[in-house]
Order: structure tokens, then C-alpha cells, then sequence
């Protein structure tokens, strides 16, 4: 098989799994019980949002007279919504196949902060389907979902990504070590320490961590005379900072990509001379940013750490006992080099595909950490979202999260395939 | 009048049913029917001699039916003596086997230390869990394990450090204003307030001072008017023995001063803990700013969490191995579509899809299928026992019968398979809201719901005959030897070759099914009082299950290749048999080892979503809400967090150490 043939199969066989979680998201929404109207207008479901019209005979005179009446969001949603259809068909307008998804349409915030229904707004058509990027209304962010998602999925995949920066360098090299010395006391300790991390839940690692590293009476006083710890504990920047922000997400302004670490590096010179005196360089606004970043991201990577120790460590003695290691042995190599050339380039191969399922628990972990060190990713807005009974937000994460975890398994697949193409041949 | 009863069975008169069907096969048909008739007598004292006495008077009469037509029962049931023992032996046999399988496993295990270790810390927490009430020294108004439990209310609240001698102090408010409506001068020193758990009323207990500490009007100063409280207020000791806090006579007068505060020590027994040193003995892990000891609230938490890590890994191990068998068995486009739903389920990360999940549960008040559904469980496994029964009594059937045109057994065919769609068609109807069909039940009376019970009952139960007769005509027997057969090999003369688990369930199947037919409801509710901490244990079981299914499917298509299942289907096995008997026996070993990791993994994931304040309510005793709640205060109250936290990561490290070394037992390579 051609490796461009590999890629479309992939790609091709991504496709139900995409239809599958659609389906899966609409089913949970239709589980929802009660009046799907009353719900997607929330509070204000008495407001008149529109005037109707019937026409009635005058009974004096005969002719038509035209009587207006008002239609409150409830009346209006409901006519929107229809009850006639059946599940197949709200299925197809849901993914955006078959006319526009009037589920949980909303009034939406304007930016004169007037709230408006949607129709009023004009971008209705626009507006149809999962597949056009329109993903409902949130009633409790009174904004598309899509935006929603779009705010806070950086944040959370910004801590993921360098979570696994962290873990993996961790749990490979401690896996070689523990491999190298099997059944000495280091491989008993790191094994048990494998064990530890995969139990201890993040939360509370979290916490601890809070309390050792970043406050006055943590170590890092006494290991480096600072006061107020080594790293800041809540928040993605320095909160002397003002950036805009659209009530529960910062930006870097304009130019945001919504990744504080890139953005920091991009920010043009006029919005660095408004942030005061601390802040001079694109240096120490990436600083601050890392900072910020490094104990929710060691938390989360201590918790990955663990299994990849584990899997590095299985694999590593796999490929010690094949011919070729004894082959390089015999040659007289050095042991080092046998290990980390030789085993080590083959027992990686394993550990890199493990990436795309890494990000997935990295991301599910990040709910925790985020809710810890007050960062507004895709995590808390999604408690946020069911504590309030904004179901729909809570879905749109939950594709969000799908489809980055089928992309990240997809491309650490494709490269796979590059690197080692026995893969494609199956 | 029947029907009413029998809606109303208990587990009592279920057994009596039993107790009466046991006593009727092995007892003389004349003695069966003289007990049913004294039976009778008994029925005022209690229901369950009338189910005893029809089942027994119904069966004497079979039994003497089946003498007239020359078929002596109970020179049948003699005959069987050497068949009885012959099956009481293989019993034995296989305990015998199954202990010494156990001690080698035993062997294998201990030899990892850190596996030792593991079952020891699983054996702790539970043993915690089970005698929580006998170690706790505090305990929640209601003992119960979910969210329900209502913790004391202190009124003067404060987190006390673990070991403090504050604990050992009590803040009590003394109102002069109201000693001098009275008229006395002294109050009784009592403890806070406490819940009586039978009356949920409020009262204190008398409390043994031994020193006044401190003494603060509502200001906060220790002197007024100037007066030093410290010297006008006293300990005074009655002739029984009852402390109480005797205002001075100036301090009494004083009219402007109408509360003070009295801090003093006092014999705090009922809170310390017999097994640490003196004067480390009372709240050894600190208290919360709500007063609650932490100690007993974590010992609590032990039974909330293990209840979800038990009760969810049960569950996902139950789904996912019947939806994995299914696919690894009958392969084709079942399995597909069944690992396609698992890829859709792998798709999303576990506690995301958790999350959205409880989103959804989180509008929904109990857990409960409707009828329709809830009968056809228990009837398709009834259906499917059936089946089976069948195939096995045919299975050494000549064909040549197949040719005879057999009239009674083309009616069956069509009245079978015309109910059996009937029945279907009646599902979607009742199930497809656009259909006009009266699906609603507002307003529906009894025996219309009895009715709708019974239709579909009837229906599928036509249904099953149809699906029989098929069965029999494949395979080429005719109804009547089928019948035969059927009679022949339920040979009552051995009850002990009865006892199965098939038997067990078929009875259970049979007992579900006419408790839910007969009875009002328009749903089966599974989970009366859903409540949040069920929430996040049915979204996690939800979760879970894919990860067996594809564990399961993955077993059943390696073993279904091996040369015991060929030739158990060569001897004509049914496939639910080869599937029980064969197939599942030899998979259960990396299910046990995944079931205990499980256990493990849910514990920490409920903690996670408890935490994010999604599972337990606030001030519960499950651990995640423990450290959630503490969490506010963990600059300086560092004990809130720390205790619950090493809670969790001990029970689950106990857990994945136990994990890791079932691994190490059930290695094919360590069971030689």
C-alpha cells in the first residue's frame, strides 16, 4: 500500500466514527426530559421576542381585519422547533444535512448587550448544522456553542500538550533506567512509583502541589529564600494584567490564537508598551504565561508519567531480548550504546503511538487541574455548563474532544506509517 | 383476586413457592396433597402457607394424573439414588478441585511482596468499611452509605488541628438574660447539639467539666463593667455528679451584660480513639470548620466509595462481557456494528464522556425502564433458556423425521411467527411517538396496564413458540417427540443435578416476570431514589463497558478457534451452551484481572467527578467531596485535604497492586 493509500483509508475510516459521536451527542440531547422550547429560552421565556398576526371577519361589516398578537420566545421556539418532526429528520438537521437546527436556538447577546433572537439577528441561514460549525446556543454563555468551544479549547489543549512535554522525557527515561536494572531496588522503586502515580488522583496532587511549590510556606522558601513560593497558583497570567475578556475568557488581545504561549510571542508592541512596566519583553510575557502553566502541566504529566513508565519499561525489555541487541553485544558495543541506539530507537516505536491516547487522558485529566489553578478551559465551562443545565455546551465539548483526540491518533498514525512502513503493508 | 396476591409476592412467598415445589417432587403424591390441605389451616397466620398450599395440592394432583397414565413418580425418584449421589459427588469434586487450584494461585501470588501488599491495604479499607460504625467515633444521623447522611451540626465551628487540645474544649453560649428570668444563678454544662437518629430531634447531653479555659462576653473581651469574668463564673459539682456554671451574684446584677461565651474543657471520651496513646487520643485526624470529625468521615467514605468501585465494576464487567460476547460469538455484522459502537465510545475520553453523561442524568429524577422493556428481559432469557433446553434434547435426533408433513407443527410455524411480528409491531407502535397509537398512560387504570402487560406478554410468549417450532423444524424433529423428549429428561428423581446457576436464573426470570406483569406501574424503576452519587455511577457504567466488550470479544475469538469448542459443537452443543459452558469459563482470567483495576479506577474517577462537585453533596462523607470541601482552607488547614486525599490513593494503590498480581497468578506462564 502507497502511503498516500494509507492516509485516505484513515481518513475515510474516520468517517462513521465522526457520524457515531454525532449520534451519540444528538441521543444524549434527546434523552434530555422536559420541554426542549422552555429550556433553550431559560429565564427568559416570557420575553416578547416577536408580533403574530391571524386574520378574523369583522361581523359588521364583513371584511378581514388583521389582529396582531405577541409571540413570547417560548411560543416562538416552539414554532420553530415543530413537534411534528420525527428523530431521523432532527437528526439531519442536528449534523446540518437537511434544512437548519432550530433545537436550542437562543437569544443572542448583542454587542450593544441586547439580547436578540436568533432570526432577528439575520445569520440564521448560515447557520445550519454541525457541519457548517453552527453547534446550537448556549443559554447560559448567550453565545454559539461553536464560539464557546472555540474560547476555551486552546486553554485546555495548551495544558495537555505541555503536560506530555513533561510526562514523556519522565516516564521514557525512567522506564529505560527501571529496564536497564531490572528487579534491582530502582526498578522495585520505580515500579512502585509507576503504581503510585496511576493511583493518586490529580486533584488532590494538585492541591499538594499548590501547597509545596507555591506558597510562603511551601519548600520553595526554604530551598531558595524566595517569598510567595515558586510558581503562581491560580489563573493562566499575571491578573495585574488587563486583557479584554468576554466574561469568562481572557485574551491576548487581537492577535489570539488562544494558545497564551504563541500568542505571548506574537503580541504586537503597542499592546506590550499598555502592560506596564513588569512586563517589557515578549520574554517575560512568555515567562509569565509558562509559569502559570508549570503546576497544573507537572501535575497532569506526573499522572501520565506513570503508565508510560510502565510501557517503556515492558517494551525495553522486549527488545533486549532480541538476536540483534545479543548481535550488537557480541560486537563489542558499548553497553550505553547498545541500550540507547540500538533497544532504544526500536522499544520507542510503541511508546510514540501510545501519543494520541495520551492526549485523550491528558485532556480528561485537565478538567480536574483546570477547576484547581483557575484556568477557563473546555473542563470547567463544561461543569459550569451542567450545572446549569446548559446541555448543549456540554455536547459541543464533548465533539470538540472527540474530534481532537481521532485528528492527534490519526496524525501520530500517518507518522507512524512514514517512519516504519511495515505498518502500512497490513 | 389471584392476580392481586400475586403482584404483592415477597421474597417469603417465593421461597415458600420453592420450599413447595422441592417438598412435591420428593415427597408420596397422597402426602403432598394432606400437607397442601393442612397448609390451608395456616393461612390466617400468614400469607405464605396459601402459595405453599396450592403449589403443593397442584402438584399432587400432576403427580397422581401422571399414575393414572402409568408413570409412578415416586419409584422414579427411588431409582434416581445413585444419580443423586453420583451428582453430590461431582460437587464435591469440583469444591475439591477449585481448593487446590486456589492454594497453587495462592503460591503464585504471595510471591510479590507489593501484591501482599495490595490485598492487605484492599482487606484494610474494607474491613474500615464494614466496622466503621464500631471504629468511628462520630456518626452521621442516618447510616447510610450514599448522600443522604446527615453530619452533626456544631454550632460553634472550627477546624481543629489533628491531636489539638481543642478538641478537648467546648465554646458554650450562657445566657444571663435568660438565667434571670428563671431565676437561678447556674446553667447546666451541656455538649453541642446532638441528633437523636430515631426521633431526628435535637438534645444535649450533661458534659463532666474538668476547667474553665476562658470566659468572653459578645464582644470578645474577658472583662466588663469592670468585672473579670474569669473570677465570677465557677464550676459547681451537684450531689449526682452534674456540672454546672455558677454566675456569681455580681456578675448576675450586672444587667448590661446579657451573653458570655465559657471555654472549658471537658471530658471529651466519647470522641477518643482506644487504640492511640493518651492524650493523643481524640481527634486524630483533625476536624473541618463544620466541627465534623475527620476521622469518622473518612471511615464512612470508605463504604461510599468502595460501594461505587464494587457496584460500577460489576456493572461494566456484566454489560460489556454480554455485549463482547455477542460479538465475538456471531461475528459478521453484529460484531462490526458492535465495535464500531466502541470506537464512537473511545473516542471521546472517559471523563469527558462521563461529564456529558451526568449533563444528561442531571434532568432526570429516577431511573426506571418502561414496562414494555422491562418484560422483555426477562422473557428473552427465558426464550433463549428454552431454546437451548430444546436444542440439547434434539440434538441426537435422527433426521428422517424431517420429511413427515406435520400439520400440528405448520400451525405452530405460522401462529408463531405471525404473533412474533405482531408482537414487534406492537414495540414500535407503543415506542414510536408519531404513530397514532395510545401509548400515553395518564389516566390509564389498572387493567388497562394489565391488559397492555399481557398483550405483550401473550404476544412474545406466541412469539417464542413460533421461534421454537422453527428451531424444531430445522433441525428436523417434530413437535411431539420434541414434547416427549422434553418430559422425559426432566427427571425429577435427582433435584441435585438442578442445581445450576441456569436454574437459578431461569427461576429469578420466571419471578421478575410475574411481579412486573402484575403490577401498576408504568415503569420498572430500577433506582427509586436517583440521586447524584447514582448519577455519576450510572454515567461511569455507561463509560466503562467498551473497554470488556473488545477485552471479551477479543477471548471469545481466540478460544472459539480451540479444539474443545469444535468438538463440543460436533457433539451438536447448543451455542449458548458452548458460550456458557466453554467459552466464558476459559476467559474469565484477564476479566478478573481488568474487574480489579477497575474497582481501582472508578473509585479515583468518582472521587474526580465528586470533586468537581458533580457527584456527592456538599458536606457528605465521600472523599472527593471531603477534599473539595476542604479545599477553601488548605493554605493553613493543611489536614482537611491531606487525610482524605491518602484515602483515595490508598484504597486504589491497594487495589491496582492487587490487579498486578492477579495478573502475575492468571499468566498462563506461571500456572504450570
Amino acid at each position: 500500500m502507497k502511503l498516500h493509500e494509507f492516509i485516505a483509508r484513515r481518513v475515510i475510516l474516520l468517517i462513521p466514527v465522526m457520524i457515531g459521536v454525532s449520534i451519540l451527542t444528538f441521543s444524549l440531547l434527546s434523552l434530555v426530559p422536559g420541554d426542549a422550547a422552555a429550556s433553550a429560552c431559560g429565564d427568559k421565556c416570557g420575553v416578547i421576542v416577536d408580533i403574530g398576526w391571524y386574520e378574523v371577519e369583522n361581523e359588521t361589516t364583513g371584511e378581514l381585519e388583521i389582529v396582531d398578537v405577541p409571540i413570547s420566545a417560548v411560543e416562538s421556539n416552539r414554532m420553530r422547533m415543530g413537534t411534528e418532526e420525527n428523530i431521523v429528520e432532527k437528526y439531519m438537521k442536528y449534523i446540518g444535512v437537511d434544512g437548519p437546527y432550530l433545537g436550542n436556538e437562543y437569544l443572542i447577546l448583542q454587542s450593544n448587550n441586547e439580547l436578540k433572537p436568533v432570526h432577528e439577528v439575520g445569520d440564521l441561514i448560515e447557520r445550519t448544522g454541525l457541519v457548517d460549525g453552527y453547534w446550537g446556543d448556549s443559554t447560559l454563555f448567550h453565545r454559539p456553542v461553536a464560539e464557546v468551544v472555540k474560547d476555551v479549547a486552546p486553554v485546555t489543549l495548551e495544558m495537555s500538550f505541555l503536560a506530555l512535554a513533561i510526562a514523556y522525557p519522565l516516564g521514557i527515561s525512567l522506564g529505560i533506567l527501571s529496564a536497564v536494572w531490572q528487579d534491582q531496588i530502582f526498578d522495585q522503586l520505580s515500579r512502585l512509583m509507576a503504581i503510585a502515580f496511576v493511583s493518586l488522583p490529580i486533584f488532590w496532587l494538585a492541591i499538594l502541589f499548590q501547597k509545596l511549590f507555591a506558597t510562603k510556606i511551601g519548600i520553595c522558601d526554604d530551598l531558595f529564600g524566595t517569598s510567595g513560593g515558586c510558581f503562581p497558583i491560580f489563573g493562566r497570567h499575571d491578573p495585574s494584567l488587563a486583557f479584554p475578556s468576554t466574561g469568562y475568557v481572557n485574551y491576548y488581545p487581537s492577535e489570539g490564537t488562544g494558545f497564551h504561549l504563541i500568542d505571548s510571542w506574537f503580541v504586537s508592541s503597542e499592546t506590550l508598551d499598555g502592560l506596564g512596566s513588569d512586563y517589557d519583553t515578549r520574554w517575560e510575557l512568555f515567562k509569565d504565561t509558562l509559569m502559570h502553566l508549570m503546576l497544573p502541566c507537572l501535575t497532569l504529566g506526573i499522572a501520565s508519567a506513570g503508565g508510560l513508565l510502565r510501557y517503556m519499561r515492558a517494551s525495553l525489555l522486549e527488545v533486549l531480548r532480541e538476536d540483534y541487541v545479543r548481535t550488537a553485544r557480541a560486537k563489542g558495543l558499548s553497553g550505553s550504546r547498545v541500550i540507547l541506539v540500538h533497544a532504544c530507537r526500536n522499544a520507542l516505536v510503541p511508546i510514540v503511538t501510545l501519543l494520541g491516547f495520551s492526549i485523550g487522558g491528558a485532556i480528561g485529566g485537565a478538567v480536574l487541574t483546570e477547576t484547581i489553578f483557575a484556568f477557563t478551559g473546555m473542563g470547567r465551562v463544561a461543569i459550569e455548563a451542567i450545572q446549569y443545565d446548559d446541555q448543549i455546551v456540554v455536547m459541543g465539548i464533548t465533539l470538540i474532544t472527540s474530534i481532537i483526540f481521532l485528528l492527534a491518533n490519526l496524525i501520530v498514525d500517518i507518522s507512524y506509517a512514514i517512519v516504519d512502513p511495515r505498518v502500512r503493508l497490513e | 383476586m389471584m392476580l392481586d396476591y400475586l403482584s404483592s409476592l415477597s421474597l417469603y412467598v417465593f421461597l415458600s413457592f420453592i420450599f413447595a415445589i422441592v417438598f412435591g417432587v420428593t415427597m408420596k403424591p397422597r402426602d403432598t396433597g394432606i400437607a397442601g390441605i393442612i397448609s390451608i389451616l395456616f393461612i390466617p397466620i400468614s400469607d405464605v402457607f396459601l402459595v405453599f398450599s396450592i403449589c403443593t395440592i397442584i402438584l399432587s394432583g400432576i403427580k397422581y394424573s401422571l399414575s393414572y397414565f402409568g408413570y409412578s413418580w415416586n419409584e422414579q425418584y427411588a431409582k434416581g439414588r445413585d444419580d443423586r449421589k453420583e451428582s453430590i459427588r461431582l460437587i464435591v469434586e469440583g469444591f475439591e478441585q477449585k481448593k487446590s487450584d486456589m492454594r497453587r494461585s495462592i503460591l503464585i501470588f504471595t510471591r510479590s511482596t507489593l501484591a501482599v501488599v495490595g490485598i492487605l491495604l484492599v482487606i484494610t479499607v474494607s474491613m474500615l468499611a464494614v466496622f466503621a460504625e464500631d471504629i468511628a467515633v462520630e456518626h452521621p444521623t442516618r447510616d447510610l452509605q450514599d448522600t443522604e447522611d446527615v453530619w452533626r451540626i456544631d454550632y460553634e465551628p472550627r477546624a481543629a488541628e489533628p491531636g489539638s487540645d481543642e478538641c478537648r474544649q467546648r465554646e458554650q453560649r450562657v445566657s444571663l438574660t435568660e438565667l434571670r428570668r428563671y431565676d437561678t444563678n447556674m446553667t447546666p454544662a451541656v455538649s453541642a447539639d446532638k441528633i437523636d437518629p430515631d426521633t431526628k430531634s435535637f438534645y444535649t447531653d450533661p458534659v463532666d467539666v474538668f476547667i474553665i479555659i476562658k470566659i468572653v462576653d459578645t464582644k470578645g473581651y474577658n472583662n466588663s463593667n469592670g468585672l473579670t469574668f474569669s473570677e465570677h463564673i465557677t464550676i459547681f459539682t451537684d450531689e449526682n455528679g452534674t456540672d454546672f456554671l455558677l454566675v456569681s451574684e455580681e456578675l448576675f446584677d450586672i444587667r448590661q451584660i446579657t451573653t458570655v461565651y465559657v471555654t472549658y474543657e471537658f471530658d471529651n471520651s466519647e470522641m477518643e480513639v482506644w487504640w492511640m496513646p493518651e492524650s493523643h487520643n481524640i481527634c486524630i485526624l483533625g476536624t473541618n470548620f463544620e466541627g465534623h470529625d475527620l476521622f469518622s468521615k473518612i471511615l464512612y467514605g470508605a463504604r461510599i466509595s468502595l460501594k461505587i468501585g464494587i457496584t460500577v465494576a460489576f456493572m461494566t464487567v456484566t454489560l460489556g462481557t454480554i455485549i463482547g460476547s455477542i460479538s465475538g460469538y456471531y461475528g459478521g455484522r453484529v460484531d462490526e456494528f458492535i465495535m464500531r459502537l466502541t470506537d464512537v465510545f473511545f473516542a471521546v475520553p472517559g471523563l469527558i464522556l462521563a461529564m456529558a453523561f451526568v449533563a444528561v442524568l442531571t434532568a432526570i429524577p429516577r431511573l426506571a425502564l418502561p414496562m414494555e422493556f422491562a418484560v422483555l428481559i426477562p422473557l428473552i432469557f427465558l426464550i433463549f433458556q428454552f431454546q437451548s433446553k430444546i436444542d440439547e434434547l434434539t440434538s441426537g435426533e435422527v433426521k428422517a423425521q424431517s420429511n413427515e408433513d406435520n400439520s400440528l407443527s405448520q400451525l405452530l410455524n405460522v401462529v408463531g411467527l405471525m404473533s412474533f411480528i405482531l408482537g414487534i409491531v406492537y414495540l414500535f407502535w407503543s415506542l414510536w411517538p408519531q404513530i397514532p397509537f395510545e401509548n400515553s398512560l395518564e389516566g390509564a387504570t389498572n387493567d388497562d396496564i394489565n391488559m397492555r402487560t399481557l398483550l405483550i406478554c401473550s404476544t412474545f410468549i406466541l412469539g417464542a413458540i413460533g421461534i421454537l417450532s422453527v428451531t424444531m423444524k430445522r433441525r428436523g424433529v417434530n413437535p411431539k417427540s420434541a414434547l416427549n423428549g422434553l418430559l422425559n429428561s426432566f427427571s425429577f428423581n435427582n433435584p441435585v443435578s438442578y442445581l445450576t446457576m441456569r436454574t437459578a436464573l431461569s427461576a429469578l426470570a420466571i419471578f421478575i416476570l410475574i411481579k412486573s406483569l402484575f403490577t401498576i406501574e408504568p415503569d420498572w424503576i430500577i433506582i427509586r431514589d436517583f440521586d447524584r452519587l447514582w448519577k455519576i455511577q450510572v454515567a461511569l457504567i455507561f463509560t466503562g463497558w467498551p473497554g470488556y466488550a473488545r477485552l471479551i470479544r477479543g477471548q471469545v475469538l481466540y478460544i472459539r478457534e480451540m479444539n474443545f469448542v469444535e468438538a463440543a459443537k460436533s457433539v451438536g452443543a447448543s451455542s449458548s451452551r458452548i458460550m456458557f459452558r466453554h467459552i466464558l469459563p476459559n476467559a474469565w482470567a484477564p476479566l478478573l484481572v481488568a474487574f480489579t483495576l477497575d474497582i481501582g479506577g472508578t473509585i479515583l474517577s468518582a472521587a474526580g467527578l465528586s470533586f468537581i462537585g458533580l457527584g456527592a453533596e456538599m458536606h457528605s462523607a465521600e472523599w472527593g467531596r471531603m477534599v473539595s470541601d476542604g479545599r477553601k482552607w488548605f493554605l493553613n488547614e493543611w489536614w482537611l485535604v491531606t487525610f482524605p486525599g491518602l484515602a483515595i490513593a490508598f484504597t486504589t494503590l491497594g487495589f491496582n497492586l492487587l490487579g498486578d498480581g492477579l495478573r502475575d497468578v492468571v499468566d498462563p506462564r506461571n500456572r504450570r
